[in-house]
Order: structure tokens, then C-alpha cells, then sequence
């Protein structure tokens, strides 16, 4: 653990702060409790235990896997392709069908008396952590890393947000997707920063558990949540540097978050396959400046794909990117088919997919309502289902996507508008949603 | 379905409006219903916006130390009688 240092924290906790040495302890500990197992499926929410159960995995040589959501589906479908697959969680909720294992609240373990302080020593295997993002094909695409490649990853975004072993860690963001986990996981054993292990969500529990940290303070967190806290009207403590990912900032937002919080808003750019890779400060410059040991080439105009001394191979990057020198580029455009909401990706190509495969729906459509916005907006749908309405199709699609991605306005037509070539020309399924708008009172 | 409480009403339009529910009228909301999952199927995301709306308008801060968090958001009768408890404007 690169970031050790006798006496100081790694997480905050309702209890008080959990020392290093505490931390290391419970991670042994925890390590003798798991179960023999192929893989474990870490759904802790707690941050805090949710690293203890990722350090006792490293421990144990056993792969942690991190669903890109909670769906029971999801689990049962990550599971069954991963066969020994134990699910380790803080919660009392079960996936039905999959063995579990509890991790149960830290400070009723006890350390065994006079025990001395084993520093383990971790294998280095190329899938120690599986992250998944959702494919084209409709399944979760596995992405293998090695636990010292996503350690260097976060030393190199520590050194870019000057994080260092005083600093304190709010996120608001989840630790099985990679921007929490990157920031709010590993840049804390990287470095030594201290966690706070909740995960707030209303802006109060935001503006608490801030206060409650120790300055200088870090927030990770999404535009969803940074428009929360802008239009909240809580006094809030110093923050040093506010990141933002998952979805685009509007730069008006930034620089009314930099003076209404008093902090430096910087955005992070990344993705599930390489992790974060670059950061820009919104206010400053629409230019964004990639981590040190990343390098980029174009093969194909706009087409970037990069290398870095923390990833195994080169990756291409889904958006348009317009390489400026070694270390700058732009972002021109978003990759076309991902949809991010509140910090949650998904490819319209699958959501597309399932909505078509529902009993009743005859054909349909979902879309990215209004692209002028900043905000991360809401999924429409248009489609042709006689016989479901609203309600019902609701009901169907939650059982298969995340809640997030339902499309918050729905269309039911009686035939989808189509060129003279049979394609649904974006805009001609705009102008219906807007015409539908109007027309109503 | 059960007529609405003035405030409920309200407190309906409220929802439909900062949730960009475009195709539902008050009258379609049923006050005891679940607000989230089942009912009308909404998320965190909507729970953070309606909480927001909630407290431009009355006043209210929504904090998940509230021991009630879970009750306030079960249906529109609960978020109603929440408001008219804690409401400051």
C-alpha cells in the first residue's frame, strides 16, 4: 500500500476515522472470512467496506468483478458467465439463485490479541479487477485490469489534483464504477487520503459529510449532483477542488459552482476501458490535458486511441478527439451511441434492443431528446405498441434496464415516421416529440 | 382512485412539472401509490430533483439523516403531509 503512514486515516466513518493500521488489520481478517470462490461480485455500498472486500480479494488472488449496476439481472448474468461466482455485500438484500457472503460492520471485528501487522504480499495478475461496460451486443463487456496499473493510474490523477496523504475524499458517485474507484478507492491507498465511507446524495448530506472531513477537501461527484448543490442554498465548507465526470459540464455551471462553493471545478475525461486519462479545468480552457504517462496518436482523422504506462495495450477512444500537441487535445464529440445519465453508461444500441424485444412493442425507438443541452438530460421513446400504454411498458422495461435509462417521455404513435429509404431520420423524431409538446395544454 | 387534498394537488403538479412528466395528469397520480419503483417508476435522479423542488418552494431541507427519509418519498400522500409538517414558506 504505497500510501501507508503509521497513525493516519484512510476512511471517515460514522464511528471516527479508521486508522492504516486498523484498515490493514481488517483486511486480513475479512481476507480468512471469504469463502473459497472463482470470482467475487463486490456490492458493498458502505466505500469502506466495499475497499476492505476488494483489498481481502487481492489478498486472496481472487478477481473482484464490479457490475455496471445493481439489476438483479445484471448480477445473475455477470455470475453465470463467471462460474464460482460469490457475492459479497453489506446489505440484506439477495440476489436470488447466488451464494452471498456478509461483510459485516467493521467494528465488530475485533483484532485478535497481540497480533502483529502482516504486510501481504499480492499477486499481480492482469484481471485482478473486472470492470464491465454495456456492448453493443446487448451483454456487459468485461475489462480486466491489474490492481498496479489502476494504482499508477490514480498516483497520476492525485498528481494532477495535488491529492495528497492530508487530503479528504467526498464522493457521491458509487465504487464499482470506475471514476469512483479510481478516485474514491484507489487514490486513497495510492496516496493515503482519507474516504468518507457514505456515498451522500441530497445536497444536505453533501454539504455534512464535507463538513465533517477534515480540509483539504476533494469533492468527486457528477453535474447531476453539482446543479443539486448549486440551486440548494447551503453554506458550505471550504472545498479545494470539485472533479465532475460521467456525463458533460456546461461551463456556465462550472463557474457558478466555482463562486457559489468557492472551489476549482475540474473535469475529468475517461472511459470504462482505460480508466481517467485526462482532466481539464471547465472555467479555464475548452482544451484537456492528458495524465502524464499517456500518449495519443490518430491513425484516422478525429479517431484518437492511446497508450499508457498504466494500461496493458493501446485502447481507441469512442469520441472524436482532435489531437493538439503531446499533452492537449479536443473533445469534438461525444461517441454517438453511449448515453450517460447520473453517472451511468449505457449504449442506445442495447437500449434500442430491449425495448424492441418487450411482448407488445411492435417497433420503437429511443433517443437522446435535446443534444443543446448540457444538462444530463432524460431518454425519450417513440413507438408503435397497441395494446401497452404507458404503465405497463414501464413496468416491463424496469425489470431489464437500469431506472435511469427508462425514457422519461413516451410516444405511442401508429407508425414510426420514416424516410424513403426506411430509416428514422433524428430529426423527423424530434420534430414529432416537439410537435407532440405543443400540442399539449 | 381517491379524490385529492388541495395541498396534494400541489404537490402532484409539482411532481409532474419538475419531472417533466409530459404525459400525466394530476388526476392520474394516486396519492397512496409508491412514488419510486412500482407506481410511477421513479429513480435517484428524479428523488434528488423532486427534493430540490420541494425545497425551493416550501423551505423544506431533505438530509438522508432524517430518520423519516424512507416515508417521506413513499407516495404523494406522505411527501404532502411531510410538507405541510416541516414547511417554512
Amino acid at each position: 500500500m504505497p500510501g501507508y503512514r503509521q497513525g493516519a486515516s484512510i476512511a471517515r466513518r460514522p464511528g471516527g476515522c479508521v486508522s492504516h493500521d486498523a484498515f490493514l488489520h481488517q483486511v486480513a481478517q475479512v481476507a480468512e472470512g471469504i469463502p473459497e470462490a472463482g470470482y467475487l461480485i463486490n456490492l458493498c455500498e458502505d466505500r469502506y467496506r466495499f475497499m476492505l472486500s476488494l483489498c481481502a480479494a487481492l489478498v486472496r488472488d481472487i478477481p473482484t468483478l464490479l457490475p455496471p449496476n445493481r439489476l438483479a439481472s445484471t448480477v445473475r448474468d455477470i455470475a453465470g458467465r463467471y462460474p464460482g461466482s460469490l457475492v459479497v455485500t453489506d446489505q440484506a438484500e439477495r440476489v436470488a439463485g447466488l451464494p452471498h457472503h456478509r461483510i459485516e460492520e467493521p467494528g465488530r471485528m475485533t483484532p485478535a490479541p497481540g497480533s502483529a501487522l502482516q504486510v501481504p504480499v499480492l499477486a499481480d495478475r492482469p484481471d485482478a479487477i473486472i470492470a464491465f461496460t454495456s456492448g453493443s451486443t446487448g451483454r456487459s463487456q468485461p475489462h480486466p485490469k491489474r490492481w498496479t496499473d489502476q494504482m499508477l493510474c490514480s498516483l497520476r490523477a492525485a498528481k494532477r489534483f495535488g491529492i495528497g496523504p492530508d487530503t479528504s475524499i467526498v464522493a457521491t458517485v458509487p465504487p464499482q464504477h470506475m471514476y469512483g474507484l479510481e478516485l474514491s478507492v484507489f487514490i486513497p491507498l495510492a496516496t493515503g487520503a482519507a474516504t468518507h465511507a457514505e456515498r451522500p446524495f441530497f445536497p444536505e448530506d453533501i454539504r455534512r459529510a464535507l463538513a465533517e472531513s477534515d480540509a483539504p477537501r476533494i469533492l468527486v461527484t457528477t453535474p447531476v449532483h453539482l446543479d443539486a448543490c448549486l440551486k440548494a442554498g447551503l453554506a458550505w465548507p471550504e472545498i479545494d477542488r470539485t472533479i465532475s465526470a460521467t456525463a458533460p459540464l456546461g461551463e456556465d455551471l462550472a463557474r457558478a459552482i466555482e463562486s457559489a462553493l468557492a472551489t476549482r471545478v475540474h473535469e475529468i475525461y475517461g472511459c470504462t476501458e482505460a480508466g481517467s486519462i485526462a482532466s481539464r479545468r471547465t472555467i479555464e480552457c475548452p482544451v484537456w490535458q492528458w495524465y502524464d504517462g499517456v500518449r495519443a496518436t490518430d491513425p484516422e482523422p478525429e479517431r484518437a486511441q492511446i497508450e499508457a504506462d498504466f494500461l496493458p495495450g493501446t485502447i481507441p477512444l469512442n469520441d472524436r478527439i482532435d489531437l493538439i500537441d503531446e499533452t492537449h487535445f479536443r473533445l469534438l464529440g461525444r461517441g454517438g451511441d453511449m448515453v450517460n445519465i447520473g453517472g451511468k453508461r449505457a449504449s442506445l444500441a442495447d437500449l434500442n434492443l430491449t425495448l424492441n424485444a418487450i411482448p407488445g412493442v411492435r417497433e420503437g425507438i429511443v433517443l437522446i431528446p435535446d443534444e443543446r443541452d448540457d444538462s444530463p438530460g432524460r431518454l425519450a421513446a417513440i413507438l408503435v405498441a397497441p395494446g401497452l400504454d404507458r404503465a405497463e411498458l414501464v413496468a416491463r422495461l424496469r425489470e431489464r434496464i437500469d431506472p435511469v435509462f427508462i425514457p422519461r417521455r413516451i410516444l405511442f404513435v401508429d407508425a414510426l415516421p420514416r424516410n424513403e429509404v426506411g430509416k428514422t431520420p433524428r430529426q423527423w423524431l424530434l420534430e414529432l416529440l416537439r410537435s407532440e409538446e405543443i400540442r399539449r395544454p | 382512485m381517491e379524490t385529492l387534498a388541495p395541498l396534494e394537488q400541489e404537490v402532484a403538479q409539482l411532481i409532474i412539472e419538475t419531472l417533466h412528466l409530459d404525459d400525466m395528469q394530476v388526476s392520474e397520480i394516486d396519492p397512496t401509490a409508491p412514488l419510486f419503483g412500482e407506481g410511477l417508476g421513479l429513480d435517484s435522479i428524479d428523488a434528488l430533483e423532486l427534493s430540490l423542488a420541494v425545497t425551493q418552494k416550501y423551505g423544506i431541507t431533505i438530509s438522508s439523516q432524517d430518520p423519516n427519509i424512507r416515508s417521506i418519498f413513499a407516495s404523494l400522500r406522505d411527501l404532502s403531509a411531510h410538507i405541510a409538517a416541516n414547511r417554512s414558506r
